[in-house]
């Protein structure tokens, strides 16, 4: 749009362009097609903005400054969630857990025993020793399994006599 | 270009009286108000409520149509600016600062709530759209009520293409009807900045347009 009619579009959108004012932007648009347009379409959105316009001034439902009261002391109470939100302690928030993890992953690191590898893979199945190989010697545990199982038989056949 | 200016209508001269001088809002009557408020004046707080509750009540009912969301968002309104008072530095009007307030809860409103159509079954009754019929400001009245719901619906989905700032400017010249004077004293901005900002929320809006109903774009 040129300048002329860009200086002069709100007052002819208002109405009050008069004088030399007037017939200047008049003699322009009448030659120049772009800035005609322009007029032209601003001119019909802002007849379509005054559908926004309420009907008449209306008053809120009696007892509406109660209500917004009410309102305001629910939205003074910070909610957990609020507090969450609030910058400040969200970031300190943010460095303890990050804090935490590291922690944890350290300790875990530490604690883990280095032989931990499982037998994911066939080939690392047998890799492994196997308890029924002869000259491997029992675990404890085993042991222990083997002396309830005694144990056991014992109580049973004790039972039918 | 024979026969554009019949096309191009001139609109009739507004008769509002413009008076150019500079408002201070540090020192109006609205400013001790304000500065009861952040003192912590319950009692003033209620005077702003009261001052300001039909304003805002029309002004969202303006946009969205619906009395129970009115309600509800003018409630919001007044909540924010008593918990935003504090902040409130003078440079605009009471008014404008509540104004801007008014059309962010409502287009939040619209933005949470994904509104897509602006008219609720429930809510709009025949009564509704016999008081449209007959109450619609400066809207073709001759248009069906679908034509202008329509209308109105496309207004506030190209409102929603632009700033916060500038959707406020076009709302308080052309829904409000102030003038570029009145904005440059309502916002403590000079007129050739209010004139600048006016027109090139304009031109987004024409741009949008074009974009949503798919026109070629020719002359923005």
């Amino acid at each position: 749009m040129h300048r002329s009619v860009e200086d002069h579009i709100e007052e002819f959108l208002e109405g009050r362009l008069t004088g030399i004012a007037r017939e200047s932007f008049e003699a322009h648009v009448a030659v120049c097609r772009q800035c005609h347009d322009l007029a032209l379409q601003m001119q019909s959105h802002s007849a379509l903005l005054q559908c926004l316009v309420a009907p008449a001034e209306l008053e809120p439902p009696p007892g509406f400054y109660a209500r917004v009261i009410r309102r305001v002391e629910s939205e003074a109470r910070p909610s957990f969630w609020a507090l969450l939100l609030d910058p400040v302690f969200g970031r300190r928030l943010v460095y303890a857990s990050a804090s935490l993890v590291i922690l944890m992953g350290v300790f875990l690191l530490v604690t883990e025993p280095v032989h931990h590898e499982l037998a994911s893979t066939p080939v690392h199945a047998l890799a492994q020793p196997s308890a029924q190989q002869p000259g491997h010697e029992q675990p404890a545990t085993s042991e222990k399994v083997r002396q309830g199982r005694d144990s056991l038989l014992v109580t049973l056949a004790t039972f039918g006599e | 270009m024979s026969g554009v200016l019949d096309v191009l209508s001139f609109p009739i001269a507004g008769s509002a009286n413009r008076t150019k001088t500079k408002v201070d809002h540090s020192t109006s009557d609205e400013a001790l108000l304000v500065r009861r408020v952040q003192a912590g004046d319950e009692m003033a707080f209620r005077d702003i409520v009261e001052r300001f509750q039909a304003k805002v009540y029309s002004i969202i009912y303006g946009i969205l149509r619906n009395r129970n969301d009115a309600e509800d968002i003018a409630q919001q309104v007044f909540a924010k600016v008593y918990f935003s008072i504090r902040n409130f530095d003078f440079r605009s009007s009471l008014l404008t600062w509540i104004y801007k307030i008014t059309v962010n809860e409502c287009y939040d409103y619209l933005r949470k709530k994904k509104v897509r159509k602006l008219v609720y079954e429930s809510d709009f009754s025949e009564d509704d759209a016999m008081r449209m019929e007959n109450s619609e400001g400066a809207t073709d009245h001759h248009a069906p009520v679908d034509q202008r719901l329509a209308n109105r619906d496309l207004v506030v989905k190209l409102l929603a293409k632009i700033s916060e700032e500038d959707r406020s400017l076009i709302l308080l010249k052309e829904v409000e009807g102030h003038s570029v004077e009145e904005l440059a004293q309502m916002t403590g901005m000079n007129e050739n900045t209010i004139k600048v900002k006016l027109f090139r929320a304009r031109q987004k809006l024409l741009k949008s347009a074009q974009r949503l109903l798919r026109i070629p774009a020719r002359s923005v």
